[in-house]
């Protein structure tokens, strides 16, 4: 009688000890959005009309053979605002900045642009979110960091900070 | 001035620890079988607690940002009505009510309820509420204080989710409290039952009024909770298997089984073992639900804290709860004889609907925690409500079915089949009836014939028993029918509104119209205007439905601080239905609106069917016997 | 168990019915918006749901099977887009399970009636 209620409890307990575990593993992950999808993926070879020509250019028109990023951006958007001064940081470290212009009314790109300075070495743009689409992306401001084989290294869901930096950088 | 200000914050830090301090000189005469000292200690104890509630009110009230809670949660701006209600609006806040609803179950017990004889009965239910008391006390001094001062105290306060500034979701949460938190009543009652050996007749009959109150205000939190959903997300739905909501439903699904398994006992003095097993797991549902809605483990609209230290100390809380019960489950639960019972009597008909009960609460548990269970396989998945539906369909057919015949049998006594006979007439009536509908209707489908059928089985099974019983219609059956009825009515609703509503959605200019069969809407006016924290569009439609004409003016918000868009639906509401018309924020240049149109059949009848299943309750709450 | 999969196929009949703007509907439907809380890219009104909505129909008019859009919408956000699950084997516990415990139950209650033993 009392072996019997003694092993219950043991097993009630050996129960609750996985059950916990579980829990407590499901706490400390990562919830919010999974940027990892993307990542050691083909670069999509987007195209899209330019903001300053007007003319349709494609990804393989403006970079080839080095490592890029592609930042994904929109005039009215804040954080994009908080990250500008890295982009013009890296943009000095020459490294070649694609924006993806998000949904903005051109008139307003121009003028965000020419007040914070231009970063980019050319603005694609994307009026209907289908570009964001093609790179997986869930809104602006997002950062991507491709190699010189047109592989995705990383990706940053909202402004860019100085860790993001130092892996453009450090990238061969 | 700003010395009293933080004068303030030390006297309700003190009182906190008095409490504290006296629930703890509760247990200790509790142990020294000084049991009347014990519970007066007890009430005193929560007495300081209620007062601490209602200072943590006035400071959001007078806007004290000395106080980080009011800080962060309130403004100078809000209309008093928010300012008050910021005070569960927020992790701290709601966690102290919680620790308010847990003092005054358990005083009111101590007040109302006086049998001389039961008195150690009475001091063990005190002693296991005083230490779900003392053990939230705990959690809240050390990580969550609503009292923790600010210095120097800031001038303007944070502000709340705009998407909270609702008066329905302002009286939502306490509801659901009072439910979630009322069953902890519901767990000292049955584990002072199991210690002292007296969990029988006279137990389930002693307990019976605090089980129901606080399943019937879980229901009506529950029933706010959709209510709000319907009309203020824009898109039609009341109920949308959100893992929030579903973490509501679960401790309901295990209290609906609960108040049925009492009944057993009640009456028959059986299924001890198995009712205090239910009682312990509806309230470990309870608690399971504040851990996904506090911990961050889900990201939605209401969770409020998204810092995993806290979500290990409400895990850790739920275990030491549900693991001790169980432990005195195991260690006292008497052994039960083995029972048989005649298939065709309400025991096995209590019996099935527990099943029933708790198949639909597993199926609403894996599908809440399935992805979870993935993500540690690394796989990332989603389970959306095509799973509940497809899986709960059909063994809702068959519970509607056996619930209409259950209280129909007898106690422990086979029932003659003849007696049936009646039942078998109504149930070919009520698939005649719904072949009927769909032929009418013209929409031939397997689901919809079923639901239909076995709703109207309910509802006609019922109303032939009031129709039997009409000369003198015994009060007692009264809880139990409204509540079945409003099953009934709540399911059949559902079944119809899913089929015969219908959406349109369409883009749309100003001063164009939009045909569709026989519906049409024009847009007819717009205006843009800055109110307060937002910019809000308004619009006006004028809608020509058949016959009737009339004008929907829906809106939208944009709020600044945090970004954010909410809809404000227009809805005008006739005898059987609802125009429901919801629009979008326009793109910053294009002129051109998106809007959806819902026709929702029948949504009243949800709403209707809620209302008796709550009435029903509460009607039992005060039934003298049984 | 035939009974029950009449059910599930007329279930899902009726949540992809099939009218020529409907189609879009069906798939956003069964899209979970990824920046939101519970709701499909159908009900939602953020940016990104109506982005995805653009692109689903834009990728029904140039001919797209239901299969390519999502396949496509797959590779760039991962399996948790999609919103209700099917029949597949990362799912089969999810459909047995509750079978399972229902059965469990049954034989339970069966055991305890007088008639059957």
């Amino acid at each position: 009688m009392y072996l019997k209620k003694g092993f219950k409890i043991l097993s009630l307990i050996l129960a609750s000890i996985i059950i916990f575990y579980f829990f407590y593993y499901s706490l400390f992950q990562e919830k919010k959005l999974n940027p990892k999808v993307m990542i050691g993926s083909q670069m999509p070879n987007l195209q899209s009309k330019t903001l300053y020509k007007n003319k349709v250019l494609s990804l393989s028109n403006i970079v080839s053979n080095e490592k890029f990023v592609v930042n994904i951006f929109a005039s009215w958007c804040v954080p994009c605002k908080i990250e500008h001064p890295i982009l013009i940081q890296l943009k000095n470290s020459k490294i070649k900045i694609i924006g993806i212009n998000y949904k903005d009314n051109q008139k307003n790109a121009k003028a965000f642009i020419e007040k914070y300075q231009n970063p980019f070495e050319k603005v694609l743009i994307d009026s209907d979110g289908a570009l964001s689409i093609q790179l997986g992306a869930f809104g602006v401001p997002e950062t991507f960091l491709v190699d010189k084989n047109f592989t995705i290294i990383a990706k940053h869901i909202g402004p860019i900070d100085n860790n993001f930096v130092k892996k453009v950088i450090n990238l061969k | 001035m700003i010395g009293t200000k933080i004068m303030a914050s030390n006297f309700a830090n003190g009182v906190l620890i008095l409490s504290i301090f006296f629930s703890f000189l509760s247990n200790l005469f509790f142990f020294q079988k000084k049991f009347n000292l014990s519970i007066r200690l007890f009430n005193f104890s929560s007495t300081l607690i209620i007062f601490t509630f209602l200072l943590l009110i006035y400071f959001f009230y007078s806007s004290n940002f000395s106080i980080a809670a009011v800080y962060e949660n309130s403004h100078t701006l809000k209309p008093i009505f928010y300012k008050i209600a910021g005070t569960w609006g927020n992790h701290e806040g709601s966690l102290l009510l919680f620790i308010v609803i847990i003092a005054v179950y358990g005083s009111l017990f101590s007040i109302l309820f006086n049998k001389a004889e039961s008195e150690k009965f009475k001091s063990w239910v005190i002693f296991f509420q005083n230490n779900l008391f003392l053990i939230f006390l705990i959690f809240l001094i050390t990580t969550s204080n609503p009292f923790d001062i600010i210095i120097p105290r800031p001038i303007e306060g944070l502000g709340l989710n705009p998407i909270l500034q609702d008066p329905l979701l302002v009286i939502h949460p306490p509801f659901l409290y009072l439910g979630y938190v009322g069953f902890s009543l519901t767990l000292s009652l049955v584990l002072s039952g199991l210690v002292n050996k007296n969990l029988n007749s006279n137990w389930a009959i002693i307990s019976w009024p605090w089980v129901m109150i606080a399943w019937v205000f879980l229901t009506i939190g529950i029933t706010l909770g959709s209510v709000w959903a319907y009309y203020e997300l824009g898109w039609g739905g009341y109920w949308f298997w959100d893992p929030v909501e579903n973490a509501s439903l679960m401790p309901w699904l295990a209290g609906t089984a609960l108040i049925h398994s009492m009944l057993v006992l009640k009456l028959k003095n059986q299924m001890k073992s198995w009712t205090s097993l239910l009682a312990i797991i509806t309230f470990s549902f309870s608690l399971l639900g504040t851990f996904l809605v506090r911990s961050g483990v889900l990201n939605s609209v209401h969770a409020f804290a998204n810092d995993p230290d806290r979500g290990v100390f409400i895990l850790m809380i739920i275990f030491i709860i549900t693991l001790s019960s169980l432990i005195i489950h195991i260690l006292f639960s008497e052994k039960n004889k083995p029972i048989t019972n005649f298939f065709l009597s309400k025991e096995s008909f209590v019996n099935l609907n527990n099943l029933f009960l708790l198949f639909f609460l597993f199926v609403v548990l894996l599908g809440t925690i399935y992805p979870i269970i993935l993500s540690i396989f690394d796989q990332t998945i989603s389970v959306g409500p095509v799973y509940y539906n497809t899986i709960l369909a059909p063994f809702v057919f068959i519970f509607l079915i056996l619930m209409s015949l259950g209280p129909l049998l007898k106690w422990s006594n086979k029932i003659k089949l003849q007696a049936l006979y009646i039942y078998i007439f109504i149930f070919i009536l009520c698939l005649v009836l719904s072949i009927i509908i769909i032929v009418l209707s013209n929409s031939y489908d397997l689901i919809l014939f079923l639901g239909i059928a076995s709703s109207l089985f309910l509802i006609f099974s019922i109303l032939s028993e009031i129709y039997k019983g009409s000369i003198r219609i015994k009060p007692f059956y009264l809880p139990r029918l409204l509540s079945h009825m409003g099953v009934g009515i709540f399911f059949l609703s559902i079944f119809l509104n899913s089929y015969y509503s219908y959406t349109k959605d369409f883009e749309i200019k100003i001063n164009e119209t939009k045909n569709f069969d026989n519906l049409s809407l024009k847009f007819v006016d717009h205006s843009i205007g800055k109110i307060e924290n937002y910019l809000e569009m308004k619009t006006k439609f004028e809608i020509r439905s058949g016959k009737e004409v009339f004008n929907l003016e829906p809106s939208v918000r944009k709020y600044f601080q945090p970004n954010q868009i909410t809809s404000e639906t227009s809805i005008k509401p006739t005898f059987f239905s609802n125009y429901y018309l919801a629009i979008n924020f326009p793109d910053s240049q294009s002129i051109i609106l998106g809007a959806r149109y819902y026709y929702n059949y029948l949504i009243h009848g949800i709403w209707l069917g809620l209302l008796l299943i709550i009435f029903g309750g509460f009607l039992s709450v005060f039934k003298k016997r049984i | 168990m035939k009974f029950f999969l009449v059910f599930i196929i007329s279930w899902f009949s009726i949540a992809y019915a099939n009218e020529a703007q409907d189609r879009t509907n069906s798939i956003t439907k069964n899209l979970r918006c990824l920046v939101c809380e519970g709701q499909s890219v159908y009900e939602s009104n953020s940016d990104f749901a109506k982005d995805i909505k653009t692109f689903v129909s834009k990728k029904i008019k140039e001919k797209n099977t239901d299969e390519d859009i999502y396949e496509f919408l797959i590779s760039k956000y991962g399996e948790e887009i999609i919103l209700n699950p099917d029949f597949s084997n990362k799912f089969i516990f999810l459909w047995i399970a509750p079978i399972l415990f229902f059965l469990i139950g049954i034989f339970f209650i069966f055991r305890r009636s007088n008639e059957i033993r």
